[in-house]
């Protein structure tokens, strides 16, 4: 039994209060309550939206003569947003160059098929991207490259 | 709100680098007068171009106040970059 729920009851009780005073305050309290234990449950699951998207590489190549290499980034998601935007405004045949070469590197991508109002929804499934990839090195059991992207 | 200021890091500073912070503010002030004369040639490359300028260079500023919050920090044993845009 709560604690305003007791409060009531020894008021009626007492006889501060009549039954259907008390009656209308216990139902008052029963509509605060789930409305009460509502806010912390839509509190937990807050909408996340990122701010940066993070690209960690650490290589630790034996082979390479200048040592350990460790790039660290952070862009803007702002950035990404600004970026599509501006690739909207390519011609068409400079946007055709692009594919081409693009194709010719093996990657076959249409640029066409970005579009400012798609921009939400790629930005969005960045958000949920976290790509973990660990190289190592099976003959001499050593690691030797580890690269990070997530969104923070 | 366009970036204010940033920081340049080459090399270790504390041996043999440099670090140098600009402050980007007084950079787009010094650039005013030639961004104004900047822009009829802007106009005309955009029209040549058949790019809308005013959804080019709106673009353009996008893209500029975005780049705040960038960094870049690269380091191996002979050389270390640092780029923070603020």
């Amino acid at each position: 039994m709560s604690e305003t729920r007791r409060q009531v009851l020894e008021m009626l009780a007492a006889g501060k209060i009549t039954a259907e005073e008390a009656d209308r305050l216990i139902a008052a309290l029963e509509r605060d309550i789930p409305a009460a234990a509502a806010q912390p449950e839509a509190g937990t699951r807050p909408s996340f939206k990122a701010k940066y998207l993070r690209v960690i590489v650490e290589s630790d190549d034996p082979n390479e003569s200048h040592g350990p290499v460790k790039v660290n980034t952070r862009v803007p998601m702002q950035l990404l947003r600004a970026g599509v935007k501006l690739a909207a405004l390519i011609p068409p045949q400079a946007r055709n160059h692009v594919d081409q070469a693009l194709h010719d590197q093996g990657i076959p991508f249409d640029m066409s098929q970005i579009k400012p109002e798609n921009l939400e929804e790629i930005v969005d499934q960045l958000t949920d991207l976290t790509v973990d990839v660990d190289v190592n090195d099976l003959d001499h059991k050593k690691q030797k490259v580890k690269v990070k992207v997530f969104c923070e | 709100m366009i970036p204010v200021a940033g920081t340049v890091r080459i090399g270790d500073y504390r041996v043999h680098g440099f670090r140098l912070s600009i402050p980007f503010l007084l950079l787009w002030i010094l650039l005013l007068p030639l961004l104004v004369l900047a822009v009829p040639v802007l106009f005309i490359a955009c029209l040549i171009a058949r790019v809308n300028p005013f959804k080019g260079v709106a673009a353009l500023l996008q893209m500029l106040a975005a780049l705040k919050g960038t960094r870049l920090d690269v380091e191996n044993d002979y050389f270390s970059l640092l780029l923070n845009i603020f």
